[in-house]
Parts: C-alpha cells; structure tokens; sequence
C-alpha cells in the first residue's frame, strides 16, 4: 500500500494516452498526405481548376516525408512522455506550416481548406488541455489572420478565386471571411472541449473508481496472505511478531507493536513487536489506567496522534524521540468477546493516517485476536496435556512401587528358609497376578504416551533393525517357551523417523499378541520390505486364532478383547491395539489388518521412511 | 572383604525392597550394609567399604540417586556401582549412565537369579 496515489492518480492513462494519441495522429498524415496528392490530382485533372499543381504534389511528398520520421520516433518515445508531448507539437507545427502553403496555393484565405485548422483544434482539444486549445485556436486564427491582411493589402497573391464557396463573391472582404472562419473556428473549440472536459472528467472518475477497487483488492489480499501466515504456527510468540512486522511492512511504517493484558487484567505487557530496539522494549508492562492512548484504544476507539513526542497522554515521550517514533496510530485487538489489547504502528515522520489505514489496522488486528486466540488455545492445551503425561507417569511410578516390594518379598521367600510345595504352588500364583499388574501398568503408561501430540521437531531417523532388537529378544525368549517359531526379515537400511521408544511399544505390542494369542507350535513372522513410495511396511503375521469380520474395528478401541482372545485363558487389558494404532498414527502412519477366524492374523503398518518431510 | 566375605551396601528409599535384597544376598553368604537415603548411604559407605553398591534411583527425590553416585565419585569410590531404575524413570531423569561410570543399570523388578549370578561374576573379576 503507497501512500499519496491520489494527486497524481489521472497522470498515468494521460501519458498513455499521448502515446497511443501519438500513433494516432501518424496513422492519420498518412491519409492527409494521401489526400493532398489525390485531391491536388482531382482538381487539376479531373474538375480542372487552376492550380499550381507541381508545389501541391511536393508539399504532399514532404508531409509523407516527415511522417516517415515521425514514425521511426515513435518507437523511442516509450516510457517519456515529455519527448512525447514535444513530439506533438512539433508534428502540429509542420501540419500547420504545411497546411498554410497549401491554403496559399489554393486561393489564400478564401480556400475551403482553412476549415481543416478545425480538425486540429478538434483533436488538441483531444489531447491537450483547455487553454492550450484555446491558445491554438487564437494561434491559428492569428495566421490565417496574417494570411488575409496580406492579401487585403496585395502583398501576395494566391492563385485566382476560380471556385465557389460560401459566397466569396458576395464577401468582398477577405478580412470579413477571415473574422467569419474564426468564429467558427472559436465554436468548435468551445464545443469540443466542452464535450472533451466532460469525457475526461468521466474517465477520471472511472479510473480513480478503479485505482479504489484493484486498491481494496490488494487489501484484502494482504490480509489474506497474513491470515495464512499467521495460521501457519502456533507458537504465540512467533504469531505475535510476525502480526508486527506484518502490520508495519503492508503500512509502509517504520515499528508496530502489540500490547495484551496480563493475567491481571490491569495491565498490558509488549507481546510481540516490529522494528523497535530492545532498550525501548525492555520498558516493561505498563499499568492500563495509566497509559491514555491504549485506554482510548480499548474503549474501542481509533487513535491517532501526529507526533508522539510533544503528546502528553505518552508515558515515555522521550524514549518515543529516542527511538525516532513520530506518527503514531492505536487500535484495540478485538476478539470474539473480548478485548486481548492494542496494536500500534508508528512512523519515523509525521504521518496523517487516511481513513483506509485505519481501516486497514482494524482488520488486521482483528485477523490478528483469531490467531492469537488460537496460538493461547492450543499452549492451554500443550500444558494439560503435559500435566496429564506427568500424572501418569506419577501414577506408574507410585503404583509400580509397592508392587516392585511385593514381587522383591516373594522372590525373597525361598531365599529365607524351605517352602512346602503347596506354598511354593501359591507363591507362584501370587507372581502370575503380579506379572498381570504389571503389564496392566504399563498399558496405562503406553496409553499416555500415545496421547501426547506429535513432537513439533521431527525425530531422527533410525535403522528399524536396531531399533527392534531389545524387542525381537524378549518376544524371542516367550516364544521359545511356547515353541512357537519366530521369523524376523527386514530388509536391510531399511529407515524411519520416529522415537526408538514408539517403536519398540508398537511392535512388542503386536508381537506380544502374535505368541499370546498362537497355540503352541504355531508360526510368527515380522517382515519388512524394501521402501517404496515413501512407506515402509512391516507386517506382523501369526498362525493364531484370529479375529473374526465384526471385531476387526473394535479391536482398535481400547478395552476391548474378543472372545476367542478371553478364551484362550490369557490375561490382558485390551488398550495394547489401540495403543499401537494410536502410536502409529502419531508416527504419521496407518495400521491395517488381514484375518482369517482359526488361521492366522497379519497386522500391516505402514511407517514414513526416514526422507519423508511432512509439509507443514 | 570382612572376614572373607564381600560386602554389598544397598541404598533404596524402601525398606520393603532392602529387607528383601538383605534375605536374598545374606542367604548367598554376602554382608549386606542398608540405608534408605543418600546420606545415610554415605555414612555407611565410609563404616563399611563396601566392594560392591546397588542404589535405586530414584529415592525421595528424582534426581537422590545420581547424586549420590557423583558424590561417591568425587571420594575416589573404586566399587562397581548398580542402579535400580524402573522403567520410565530413566525418559524422566534423563540420565546418561555412561558419565556416571556406572556398572549396569537393573530394571525393577530384578529376578534374584540374574542378581546373584551377576554379582558373583562381578566381584570375582576383582
């Protein structure tokens, strides 16, 4: 947005229309060179009049002549439209010289010909302004004026009067015809000036019309691309000063910054700024009922004030000088239904805001409140759910303890003397419901984990090999016990981004579930292949119970477990699917599943790989 | 070494998890020292010279644990050192192991199994 487009707003198509008028009036010679060859033939030949014919021919050549020239300029006149303007009237000049010799040639100021002064007139009046018009009108009076004084006199004499025309009979005087040629000459000019004055006055109004709308337009596109922006991020910091440095650049001004309320409510501290020094920002929050212009602001006022420095409603009109700040304009950063505080811009000279400005500071600080109020949304947010992760992790921490004690005192039993075999059979029942707490435990704790938003910074990539090794260890020794056979092929490099922790939860869970749930000598099987389109799958397949078409979704939701699951005996919660769907999706990926009921399971997920950038 | 047998000193904030280390380890001819905080432990420490530690870690605080080793540290301690950690305590404390000149970290709960064969590895390398 430029400020002072409107003084010099009709400058533009003027120009450009000299330059286009230009063209024009080259086009036009070649006609008017064409008719003074054709007609000097016509009078001659054809009507037979007496006329110095050789003169006339040649006078047409030299207008041909000259346009010629003309037409090489034009080109050059390009973006100078001085030169242009010079153009023009050099041009009039030699039609005019032109046309005079031809007037003289063909009986001086009685010649039907001087009539074709007005076509010049009627094309300044065009091109040229008012009084420029008017001063060609008199010019050419002036000459024809010379012209007929010099033939009243006989100081030259034009080639005889053979024709007849307005009755030069009638007229004895040359001068009375003169008087009567520039009457008309003075009614043309006026008429088409006026008409012309109209026309411009119209195309003035059209184009300042325009210059509004394409002006509203880029308004409106600024705020749009600022609505994106700031949409983009929701650290409220980094929207808070991108809305300054917003605000200050689309206004052309030199700081910006804004004020919000504290959590007192009475108080307003710099939330994010543009432009300013930190020395001036340090100044610190400043109480509401102390600081007039922001008072005024939030009232729901605009506020503007020409030079900050000499304003006594400023607490800091020094540092304001300081820091080089003169104009200045205050407006509130409304929200739905509140008031989060005031945007001010400033410029480094004195600076009336226009009504557009202004305009322009309470949209934006309106698209502004939205997006603060969403970056506030979404910190609130962050810290419950940081809370909500600390609480489970307290919770896993104190109900793991005394469990911990218990399995510790039963371990120690043996250690403090013989049991009999009825003691060491409760014993060992005591530790299988342990055994059962535990996982319990740990579900929940998975649970939270699962919960937590996905980190902002993208984790490193790993080697899915690597990263499943403690896994594939433990999962090895359960299905040793259960003589089930576990075959693991990943293909090799085979990377993705994400938490090796994450990992190891999704793929002990479903390995966990594959040896659970798969009778004894059965069949389990992880296998990754080579990448392909930015994925990496690994599947996880067993040769268990399976789960039968209806329970295929809800599975996925937590506490839930099917009954051939329950009836196998083995113990579990049923959050470990919807643990790992939940972490997968965290991860940026998908989970499906292929089942037959009494043959087998086959989990497929499908992780990022390690090039994959999400877009933000 | 006291009167040939190795002295282990076992520091946990519960009591319930020592009284048991004490019955397990005692039971397989080691001397057991206790202490339920890192002062204590460090008192205890400089009465018996242990040859081999077990700390949990964390005891009252998060951070008791490490403390405590960095201070046994700073003493010039020689003794293999043992954590305790259960699982998500090591993501919140955030411990590099590796600085602390550790000899092993235990997940709670520890079979005394793998305990008592650990040990005895460890102490006859001395």
């Amino acid at each position: 947005m430029q400020n002072g487009g409107a003084e010099s707003s009709f400058a533009i198509p003027l120009e450009r229309e000299v330059e286009e008028r230009l063209s024009w009036f080259i086009q036009l010679r070649w006609l008017a060179a064409g008719g003074i060859l054709l007609g000097t033939w016509l009078a001659t030949r054809v009507f037979g009049l007496v006329l110095s014919s050789g003169p006339l021919y040649l006078i047409g050549f030299v207008v041909l002549a000259y346009n010629v020239v003309f037409l090489r300029l034009r080109g050059k006149t390009r973006g100078s439209p001085r030169t242009a303007r010079l153009l023009i009237v050099v041009q009039i000049v030699l039609d005019w010289v032109a046309l005079l010799v031809i007037i003289y040639l063909t009986w001086g100021i009685r010649s039907p010909l001087t009539l074709i002064f007005s076509f010049h007139l009627i094309i300044a009046a065009i091109l040229l302004s008012r009084n420029a018009c008017y001063q060609l009108t008199v010019a050419s009076s002036l000459l024809l004026g010379l012209l007929a004084v010099a033939q009243e006199a006989g100081w030259i004499t034009p080639a005889p009067s053979a024709v007849a025309w307005v009755g030069p009979e009638a007229v004895r005087s040359d001068l009375l015809i003169w008087a009567g040629v520039t009457l008309f000459f003075v009614v043309t000019t006026y008429l088409v000036t006026s008409i012309a004055r109209r026309l411009r006055e119209k195309e003035e109004a059209l184009y300042n019309t325009q210059q509004e709308v394409s002006q509203a337009l880029r308004e409106m596109e600024s705020l749009y691309e600022l609505g994106q922006l700031v949409n983009s991020t929701l650290d409220l910091q980094e929207v808070l000063n991108l809305i300054a440095e917003q605000a200050a650049r689309l206004l052309n001004m030199k700081a910006c910054f804004i004020r919000l309320f504290d959590k007192t409510g009475t108080r307003l501290y710099i939330g994010g700024a543009y432009g300013l020094s930190q020395a001036y920002l340090n100044k610190g929050p400043v109480e509401v009922s102390k600081s007039l212009v922001d008072l005024e602001a939030l009232r729901g006022g605009v506020v503007q004030v020409l030079e900050v420095g000499d304003d006594h409603r400023f607490q800091y009109r020094e540092e304001a000088r300081q820091e080089g700040l003169r104009s200045m304009l205050c407006v509130p950063v409304q929200a739905k239904n509140r008031v989060l505080g005031v945007i001010r811009v400033y410029s480094d000279k004195p600076h009336v805001f226009s009504e557009r400005e202004q305009r322009f500071l309470r949209n934006l600080a309106n698209l502004g409140a939205v997006a603060i109020e969403n970056a506030r949304a979404y910190a609130e947010l962050q810290a419950l759910n940081e809370e909500k992760v600390w609480f489970a992790r307290m919770a896993h921490h104190q109900l793991r303890s005394p469990l911990a004690a218990i399995q510790g005192i039963l371990d120690a039993l043996e250690y403090a003397g013989s049991l009999t075999p009825k003691q060491k059979e409760l014993v060992a029942r005591a530790r299988r419901r342990l055994e059962d707490a535990f996982s319990t435990i740990r579900d929940f704790l998975d649970l939270a984990a699962a919960q937590r938003p996905p980190s902002v910074q993208l984790p490193d990539p790993v080697g899915l090999r690597e990263a499943l090794d403690t896994v594939l260890e433990t999962v090895q020794e359960s299905a040793e016990r259960k003589k089930i056979r576990l075959e693991v092929e990943i293909a090799p490099e085979t990377t993705v981004r994400a938490e090796v922790q994450d990992l190891e939860r999704i793929f002990q869970n479903l390995l966990d579930n594959a040896v659970k749930y798969t009778p004894e000598g059965g069949k389990v099987r992880l296998t990754a292949r080579k990448p392909a389109e930015g994925k990496v799958v690994v599947e996880v397949c067993d040769t268990g119970i399976g789960i039968r078409p209806e329970d295929r979704e809800k599975i996925f939701e937590g506490f839930f477990r099917t009954r051939e699951a329950k009836a196998t005996g083995a113990v579990g919660t049923g959050l470990g699917l919807s643990i790992v769907k939940r972490l997968v999706e965290r991860l940026g990926g998908t989970i499906e599943l292929e089942s037959e009921p009494g043959r087998g399971t086959c989990f497929r997920v499908f992780l990022p790989t390690a090039e994959f950038r999400p877009t933000v | 070494m006291l009167n040939g047998k190795h002295v282990i000193l076992c520091v946990d904030d519960d009591p319930d998890i020592l009284e048991a280390l004490r019955v397990v380890l005692e039971a397989n001819g080691y001397i057991v020292g206790t202490a339920t905080s890192a002062e204590e432990g460090l008192r205890v420490y400089k009465e018996m010279k242990p040859d081999l530690l077990i700390v949990d870690l964390m005891m009252e605080e998060i951070d008791a644990g490490t403390r405590f080793v960095k201070e046994l540290q700073a003493m010039g301690n020689k003794a293999p050192i043992y954590i305790l950690s259960s699982t998500g305590d090591n993501l919140q404390a955030a411990i590099d192991f590796s600085e602390l000149g550790l000899s092993g970290v235990f997940q709670k709960p520890i079979k005394p199994d793998t305990l008592l064969a650990l040990l005895k590895a460890k102490l006859k390398k001395q």
